[in-house]
């Protein structure tokens, strides 16, 4: 008896508790200050925690540029920044987080496609704008519009007429896939391979798969290497590429390697991984850390002086490039700063964002189609230990 | 209430469920470590049953309860009656090999998972937590949960009693799993993607996390684990790159001052064998 | 192509036999599993690594730094979760190594990084070619240090006063301690030992697979624990065999079915082995298994 009726307590106790907990929260929201705030979802646990990190500087380094030329109109943007730890249940809380305790107008991240389509989802049912710098998943943001968006542009329909030239002008004609099966963002980059060989005529003679993250590919690439075809394509993650990279080398091979987008847009990480053996890789590319466009050469070369990079990885100039577009979309529409507009400024942010046009960043040229920016489609080779974007190819 | 005392009411309460859930399995001595497949199948169940379906909600949640329990059942019936070791890799095949199905099957979206469900809400989820708590109190003060006690304690002493040892771990078995499927439907409706990432390793161990931070002894234990455990990265989110640091040392920390969580008695309220504990032995002769 | 997949498959058996061993020395001991075993592995792959892009040292060295390495972590896992926690609960030992393994993670990722570090070759320019498989200088060195250090570990406990006393604090602590052995001694040791064949086993699955990944070491231990528990637990025999078969499996699968079967072929395999076999393909009795 007395302990069931200690039971009815502690439980009655705990649900007191939480809702205090939760209400104490609500309170200590955000004062009358006049800022635009801007959240920021990171996560410093799990496999994209670098990119996050980068994610995280480049907007930082986008508020600190905006607040040094005196903010928007006259007020200062502030970053609000909330780490899900990579984990959804944390996201799907830290979202309602932002948008009622923080009244952030907008959000930037997170930067992986999992986390995106978690966090976009729910943001968008609060009808609060947030951009993606990385996200590339087929569908992420299918049930996030229209307040989603992501910067990152699939692989289907970014790498295809990149891929095909290339296959064209290589003459190749036998081609290996190598590809995980289980994991949702290989998946369509082996079937873009597989559409890709299609089309060009080209035979595909051995279809291999592993598992990402944990496995030798000593077995695949064996198996691959006894097909004797002209290319592999990598439909992989770029440390698991590199990694394959190493074992085709080291097995002897000379085929070609090819990659999609992804690749490259892995920044520094395929090279890294794959260190010699990925030198010739041929791949698509959305993003060049060298543009000749004078607006993202100047941003690119400042940016190169401010963080001491050689080059700006993709997450970061993405980051930048979306910090800046919420920017301009709340100068616009004329956004109030003031936490009563907060709800109306969302809207108006969501619409400047869908209609926004070529907007000249720091990634060249970015356009929303149905929240999906339309990226340059570039060709990338690694030459001398990094890609370099082929610009002769066009 | 706002948007985010929902978002973590609905929260706490999905992990007070799971660990609830877990808890009625643990409270007969029983360990899984594939609780993830009971919550996938619930999660899935439901979402296409309300998606492609139309179902309302709490309908769907009864089936995904039911398609749980099932499963539970004869995950029991061929685990039980192992030791802990076994059954903890039995369950965690089991779990692996739902993950598979459920990412290789194209209906549900294969890899991707399906997306779009809706219609999780604080009502729904404290009522599902009360009905457990009720059912736990009423089972606490009963004959089976008397049982359940008696089978975590000894099971040889329980079968020599004239207690059905398989056939009560077999029924707990499956209620804890219904109430992880339940658990999972709600989480996928608050979510409202799904997909089989979701319901990996981590996921397990977080589930098992709730349960022994908080204490296996008494049911509160688990939920007051489930409750700390998913209001720490919130409100610790000033922790940031720390925080699983932190996070590890607690419960190396907890472990060496409190081996039987938060809640529960020192020895874990079993009753104290003529065995002398082989630690204690060990560190006399040292 | 199947000579050079059955080699390749020999090859991974032969470094998961190293952490699998290191794995049942712990369970021989104490009859409680070490789950960090997979991030001490991985720590000292990474560290291992480091040393071997950082610094002129040949390869030798830093693999004995690895080793250090492994069984100093090995050691400090042992003080943290086995040394003052309570035998009387079965999970508090389990959950505590399991935190030590968290925060092992956390710590390299917070150090180098989320993304996987290479690891730089050995000998790569040697290539044997035996007509039907060819065989490169990293596999040769892989091949030549998992088995120098199975035998090693083998003449080790059969051969020597210190590999006794493990094998007698294994079959009976109680027992060992009234007959004079220095039971934690004993019980230190071979966590060190432990630890020294996990780093081994980090570094040398680095060269295998060309990288090492900050989230390498759960995958690590979850294959240890399949291999013991189908070798049957505190075997040494059964887990060098079990080792090999699953190496094999897992190669033959990638190579003639499927890469996203391979872990589970595995894992109903060994389901299989329990339902009919509980004290697994080589184990003396069932009685380590109920402990456990």
């Amino acid at each position: 008896m007395i302990r069931a009726g200690t039971a009815g307590r502690v439980t009655a106790g705990l649900t007191a508790a939480t809702l205090v907990l939760a209400a104490c929260g609500e309170g200590s929201g955000s004062g009358g200050a006049a800022v635009y705030r801007i959240g920021l979802v990171t996560s410093s646990a799990g496999p994209f925690a670098s990119n996050a990190k980068t994610m995280e500087a480049g907007a930082a380094y986008a508020v600190k540029l905006l607040n040094e030329a005196g903010g928007i109109g006259g007020t200062e943007v502030e970053l609000v920044k909330v780490d899900s730890q990579n984990n959804p249940a944390t996201t799907a809380t830290l979202i309602p987080q932002l948008a009622t305790k923080q009244k952030v107008l907008a959000i930037v991240g997170p930067v992986d496609s999992a986390g995106c389509e978690v966090a976009c989802t729910a943001a968008n049912k609060l009808k609060v704008p947030i951009v993606s710098p990385g996200a590339a998943r087929p569908g992420v943001l299918e049930n996030a519009r229209p307040y989603g968006f992501t910067i990152a542009q699939p692989d289907a329909d970014n790498s295809t007429p990149v891929l095909t030239k290339i296959v064209q002008e290589k003459g190749l004609k036998r081609a290996a896939i190598i590809g995980d099966e289980a994991n949702a963002t290989t998946k369509a980059q082996a079937d873009l391979f597989r559409s890709v060989f299609g089309s060009t005529g080209v035979q595909v003679v051995k279809t291999a798969t592993f598992k990402s993250g944990d496995s030798s590919f000593a077995s695949q690439v064996t198996s691959v290497a006894s097909a004797k075809p002209d290319v592999l394509a990598l439909a992989a993650g770029p440390d698991d590429a590199g990694r394959i990279a190493r074992e085709v080398r080291s097995q002897g091979q000379t085929f070609t390697l090819l990659g999609t987008g992804s690749l490259q847009s892995g920044g520094a990480a395929y090279v890294a991984a794959g260190g010699k053996a990925t030198e010739g890789t041929l791949a698509a590319a959305q993003y060049d850390p060298h543009s000749a466009a004078p607006a993202a050469k100047a941003l690119l070369d400042k940016a190169q002086a401010a963080s001491g990079q050689a080059e700006i990885p993709l997450n970061f100039a993405y980051a930048f490039d979306a910090v800046h577009m919420i920017a301009k979309a709340i100068e616009e529409k004329g956004v109030k700063s003031d936490s009563d507009g907060v709800v109306k400024g969302r809207v108006a942010v969501q619409e400047a964002l869908n209609g926004m046009r070529n907007h000249q960043g720091m990634a060249d040229a970015t356009t929303f189609k149905d929240g999906i920016a339309q990226r340059p489609q570039l060709r990338a080779v690694v030459q001398n230990g990094k890609f370099v974007i082929d610009k002769s190819a066009g | 209430m706002s948007s985010f005392t929902e978002a973590v009411v609905l929260q706490v309460g999905i992990s007070v469920l799971l660990a609830l859930g877990y808890w009625i399995a643990v409270s007969t001595g029983k360990y899984s470590f594939g609780h993830t497949a009971f919550m996938a199948i619930g999660a899935y169940t439901a979402s296409i049953l309300t998606l492609n379906f139309s179902w309302p909600l709490p309908l769907a949640m009864l089936a995904s309860g039911a398609a749980a329990a099932v499963a539970g059942a004869l995950i029991g019936w061929m685990a039980l009656r192992l030791s802990m070791l076994y059954l903890a890799i039995i369950t965690f095949i089991f779990s692996q090999l739902v993950n598979l199905l459920i990412s290789q099957w194209e209906y549900v979206g294969g890899a991707s998972g399906m997306i779009g469900m809706t219609g999780t809400t604080v009502p729904l989820v404290l009522g599902c937590v009360l009905i457990v708590v009720a059912y736990l109190v009423l089972l606490s003060r009963s004959r089976l949960g008397l049982a359940y006690k008696a089978i975590r304690e000894d099971e040889r002493a329980a079968t020599a009693s004239g207690l059905r040892i398989t056939r009560i771990a077999v029924g707990a078995f499956a209620t804890s799993a219904a109430v992880t499927g339940v658990a999972g439907a709600l989480s996928a409706h608050q979510l409202m993607v799904i997909n089989p990432e979701l319901f990996g390793p981590r996921q397990a161990l977080l589930i098992i996390l709730y349960c022994v931070l908080g204490g296996v002894e008494y049911f509160w234990g688990a939920a007051l684990g489930a409750v700390a455990l998913s209001l720490l990265p919130i409100y610790f989110d000033w922790l940031n790159e720390w925080y699983e640091i932190v996070y590890g040392l607690l419960f190396v920390a907890l472990m060496i001052v409190r081996p039987q969580g938060l809640i529960g008695r020192r020895g874990g309220g079993r009753i104290r064998l003529p065995r002398i504990p082989a630690g204690r032995e060990r560190e006399s002769v040292g | 192509m199947l000579a050079q997949q059955l080699f390749n498959g020999l090859l991974l058996g032969a470094t998961f036999c190293l952490v699998a061993l290191g794995f049942n020395l712990v369970v021989g001991a104490m009859d409680r599993l070490n789950f960090a075993l997979g991030e001490t592995a991985m720590v000292s792959a990474v560290l291992g690594a480091l040393i071997m892009t950082e610094t002129p040292v040949p390869f030798p060295v830093a693999f004995a730094a690895a080793t250090a390495i492994g069984g100093g972590v090995a050691v400090a896992v042992y003080y943290l979760s086995f040394r003052f926690v309570s035998a009387d609960f079965p999970t508090a030992s389990i959950l505590s190594s399991l935190g030590c393994g968290l925060v092992l993670t956390a710590v390299v990722t917070k150090a180098f990084g989320s993304h996987q570090r290479s690891v730089p070759d050995v000998l790569s320019g040697v290539r044997l070619d035996l007509g039907v498989l060819t065989v490169s200088g990293a596999q040769l060195v892989i091949l030549l240090l998992a088995t120098l250090l199975t035998a090693g570990l083998y003449l080790f406990l059969e051969r020597t006063p210190w590999g006794t006393a493990i094998r007698a604090v294994s079959d009976d602590a109680t027992m060992a301690g009234l007959l004079g052995v220095p039971v934690q001694r004993v019980i230190l040791l071979t966590f060190a030992l432990s630890g020294v064949l996990a780093g081994a086993a980090g570094l040398l699955t680095g060269l295998a697979y060309h990288s090492i990944s900050p989230f390498d070491g759960f995958t690590t231990t979850l294959t240890a624990l399949m291999i013991i528990v189908l070798g049957g637990l505190g075997s040494v025999t059964g887990g060098v065999v079990a080792a090999l078969v699953i190496g094999l499996i897992q190669t033959l699968t990638v190579a003639y079915l499927s890469a996203t079967l391979r872990d589970l072929i595995v894992f109903i395999l060994v389901g299989i082995v329990l339902l009919v076999r509980p004290q697994g393909l080589f184990g003396r009795n069932a009685g380590v298994l109920e402990r456990v």
